[in-house]
């Protein structure tokens, strides 16, 4: 990128665009920079608007569906400092992924770049504290790049139910457990006084939210073991869902399945005459011992 | 159309109760569709006579209906013949007998048992030959008048609460589908016809069988005149009372009877009479929905309930009725209140009781009307379809595991769901989701449906939703319920042939008890009379799982 002669008309009109975007507050407009600068082509402010965007000087957002210009501040002007367009692309692509994260084929592909070269970019972007590698707990072996200054989507973290990528099925347990004891001692609750309870309860050390806790009460329901009833709530002046045990859960047994056909794994390969037959079925041998 | 299994089933009882010949013919009806005489004899390789009996006993036991088809107009040449189709469903509710002679001793007594007893037994009977099988268990004169008289008030107390009826129609004839087109001959006829034809594709044979040998309500449960007692004039003050209903009708008719009474007691004493299995598997449905609304909703709700079903029972056509006829909360209390245990039931507690049962979260009983303090009926085919919906739950609960029957659950609240979706709000982590979604899926019990974004069905653009069809899951449950009976019965069997050597000492020596012979020389070890005790208890088992397993699969065929 050759430096451009400081007297020329060129850098005098990007002076002049750099300092109006200085000047006002939330950046400026095309159309603002056009009312401003009256007598330069458009073709020239184009120009001009593009040398200063890719020399990382101005910025560009969208609000409203309309674009603005803004200068970018110094902190970040050193951090882009002497980045090239293949590395500019990278990031852009990086950032396009937002707090979903891009996996490096996927980068590939889209880049059209080399694997090594990638790579690389990667690293420098990595190093210039630019993006940063977040493990993806749908598949734990993969590597998710995003922004650095990005908070991780819930879907790649796992949300609270996740440690170090891993599915705490164990805490859910006992949240289900606390919440089930919860319900059956008070007869009847709202998600609220669940919450509350978990927490002064004590069973949980990461901070829930009160979806989380709707999750885990919504399990209960398709368990059938709580069931959700809306009912008049006097001090909301509204109707209200509450949580109560289900007077009817899932039965544990029921005719068929307290003999042996009812829980056979195998029980379509079951005939008179063949390799499994109810004659010399090992599990009516076991039911039938005394 | 009834299933692999249930066909399977029904054969082997067949085979069991009447032997290896009519097995034969009720095979060939069963998975080969109606037959003719001539056909069967074809294709069973019985001689003529060996075929007759075979269908004789088929038809006097109920489990095969024939029926004749008159020429069709269109082809005059063609000869009538009688068709023969097996009543499936019928054969199958022959596992059911233990369990009606149970209900019938409970609700009726020991004579109204024995003169079901003999209708099960025998098939169908006259009431000439129930009063003579009854007669014949005794010497003494006395006694024997009084044992008629008890018979033919047991038969009265069968019929009049329906679970004994006429025979049907022993060979109906089918109208020939396209009498009246023929003569106009146009085209839009043909269509007519067309479409008739489709209907009737439609009718399996066995429920046209059914149908048209039904015998019409009224002369189904007819008393013939010999019970009713008319030779000795008048009806009784009992019969009267228990009459009272329909006494004007019953007395216009006697009067008639009177003018013909010589040729019609010819007639009734020809009449036989067989067990109305329709009527047992209704009060058994009856029982069986009150038990669940109890269960459900408490003892009030299930009160009103029961008096609903017990006070409506009459105005049902088929079993499977979707709804009950309408009761009021007023008629409700005054019934309660006449029954012992409903006395101090108060009619505003009704009231709340129905009204929950109305509410959309249960939704069992729908308001008809405001009438005598509200009107309701009760929702039949909902409160069936929650019955099933449990009983496959703790199926797929108890074969599946915990998190299947979550996600079964699950599946039924939300109708169709994304494999991500299920495992967020299931809670399972996505590997085990798809393990057990597609463990559900191999034993059908979760169906998969795919909605592709474009025309070419590429999966990276297609929607993979998973979701739970009720009515084929249950048809599967079913099918596996019949096999898992048929398998206990087969198991029974299995064991009865290992011990065989062993029971058929038993039977030895019990025959020389009965003869007197005190002191046989044949007695038993002591290693052969716990085999005779392990036996016992592993027949007993098996004997009432299966009682129990043919509960369930009522639920599922029947209800």
């Amino acid at each position: 990128m050759a430096k451009a002669d400081p007297d020329s008309a060129v850098f005098r009109l990007e002076e002049a665009i750099a300092n109006l975007c200085q000047e006002s507050d939330g950046g400026v407009t095309q159309k603002m920079l056009q009312d401003e600068l009256p007598d330069i082509p458009l073709e020239e402010l184009g120009s001009a608007l593009n040398v200063l965007l890719s020399r990382h000087q101005l910025q560009m957002y969208t609000q409203a569906s309309t674009l603005y210009y803004k200068p970018v501040n110094q902190e970040d002007r050193v951090r882009f400092r002497g980045l090239g367009s293949e590395e500019m692309l990278v990031y852009q692509i990086i950032q396009a992924s937002q707090n979903m994260g891009i996996w490096t084929r996927d980068l590939k592909l889209r880049s059209n770049l080399q694997q090594p070269q990638i790579t690389k970019i990667i690293k420098t972007l990595e190093g210039r504290r630019l993006i940063k590698a977040v493990k993806s707990v749908a598949s734990k072996n993969r590597k998710v790049y995003m922004l650095y200054e990005i908070e991780p989507s819930r879907e790649i973290t796992g949300g609270a139910w996740y440690t170090e990528q891993e599915f705490d099925a164990e805490f859910i347990g006992v949240l289900r457990e606390a919440v089930k004891k919860f319900v059956e001692n008070q007869g009847k609750v709202t998600l609220e006084e669940i919450a509350a309870f978990v927490k002064s309860s004590g069973a949980t050390k990461v901070d829930l939210r009160l979806e989380d806790y709707q999750q885990v009460a919504n399990t209960l329901v398709y368990d059938g073991e709580v069931e959700e009833i809306s009912e008049f709530d006097p001090d909301e002046d509204a109707d209200t869902t509450f949580y109560r045990m289900s007077p009817m859960s899932v039965p544990e047994t029921n005719a068929f399945t307290s003999i042996p056909c009812g829980v056979c794994p195998v029980l379509h390969e079951c005939s008179d005459d063949g390799l499994i037959s109810p004659a010399t079925c090992v599990y009516y041998q076991e039911w039938l011992q005394f | 159309m009834p299933s692999k299994h249930a066909k399977k089933l029904a054969c082997e009882i067949v085979v069991d109760q009447f032997g290896e010949q009519v097995g034969k013919v009720c095979q060939t009806l069963v998975f080969k569709g109606q037959h003719s005489l001539p056909d069967l004899g074809r294709v069973t390789e019985l001689t003529p006579p060996q075929l007759r009996n075979c269908v004789l006993v088929l038809s006097q036991h109920n489990c095969v209906q024939a029926y004749r088809v008159e020429p069709d107009a269109e082809n005059p040449r063609t000869r009538p013949q009688v068709l023969y189709v097996a009543l499936v469903s019928r054969i199958l509710q022959r596992l059911r007998f233990p369990r009606m002679l149970l209900h019938v001793k409970e609700e009726l007594g020991p004579d109204a048992e024995a003169v079901l007893e003999g209708l099960i037994e025998h098939g169908r009977l006259s009431v000439g030959q129930l009063v003579e099988r009854a007669s014949a268990r005794t010497e003494d004169e006395a006694e024997r008048s009084a044992q008629s008289e008890g018979v033919k008030e047991a038969f009265k107390q069968l019929v009049q609460a329906r679970y004994v009826e006429k025979a049907p129609q022993a060979e109906p004839v089918l109208p020939p589908a396209s009498e009246g087109d023929t003569k106009k001959g146009t085209r839009i006829n043909a269509r007519a016809r067309a479409a008739a034809a489709k209907a009737s594709v439609v009718e399996s044979e066995e429920a046209r069988a059914v149908r048209l040998s039904a015998v019409s309500d009224f002369d189904r449960f007819r008393l013939p005149s010999s019970v009713l007692g008319l030779e000795n004039g008048a009806p009784t003050a009992a019969e009267t009372k228990a009459l009272s209903r329909t006494k004007r009708k019953r007395e216009a008719e006697l009067a008639e009877q009177a003018a013909q009474a010589a040729k019609q007691k010819a007639d009734e004493e020809e009449l036989v009479w067989r067990v109305n299995y329709d009527e047992f598997t209704r009060r058994f449905r009856h029982e069986a929905m009150s038990e669940f609304v109890e269960e459900r909703m408490g003892p009030t709700a299930g009160a009103a309930v029961r008096t609903m079903l017990t006070e409506t029972r009459g105005q049902e056509q088929s079993v499977a009725e979707k709804a009950s006829g309408p009761v009021s909360v007023e008629a409700i209390h005054t019934i309660l209140r006449s029954s012992p245990a409903g006395s101090a039931l108060p009619k505003s507690s009704i009231r709340t009781a129905l009204e929950q049962l109305a509410e959309e979260g249960s939704a069992m009983v729908t308001k008809e009307n405001e009438l005598g303090g509200g009107t309701y009926a009760v929702d039949m085919a909902h409160v069936v379809a929650e019955m099933r919906e449990r009983e496959l739950e703790s199926v797929v609960r108890n074969r599946f595991g915990q998190g299947a029957c979550r996600i079964f659950r699950l599946l039924r609240m939300k109708r169709m769901l994304e494999q991500k979706q299920i495992g967020e709000m299931a809670m399972i982590p996505i590997k085990d989701t798809r393990q057990l979604l597609y463990t559900l899926l191999k034993g059908h019990y979760v169906s998969l449906q795919e909605l592709a974004k474009t025309a070419d069905h590429v999966a990276s653009r297609t929607f993979y939703l998973w979701r739970v069809n009720i009515p084929q899951v249950s048809e599967h449950a079913l099918d596996e319920m019949y096999h898992g009976a048929s398998n206990l019965r087969n198991r029974l069997q299995h064991e009865l042939a290992q011990e065989k050597e062993l029971l058929s000492i038993c039977d030895d020596m019990a025959a020389g008890n009965a003869a007197g012979e005190h002191g046989s020389h044949v007695t038993l070890t002591s290693a052969q009379r716990e085999r005779l005790e392990q036996f016992r208890q592993v027949a007993a088992v098996l004997e009432s799982s299966l009682l129990a397993l043919e509960k369930m699969i009522m639920l599922f065929s029947d209800f």
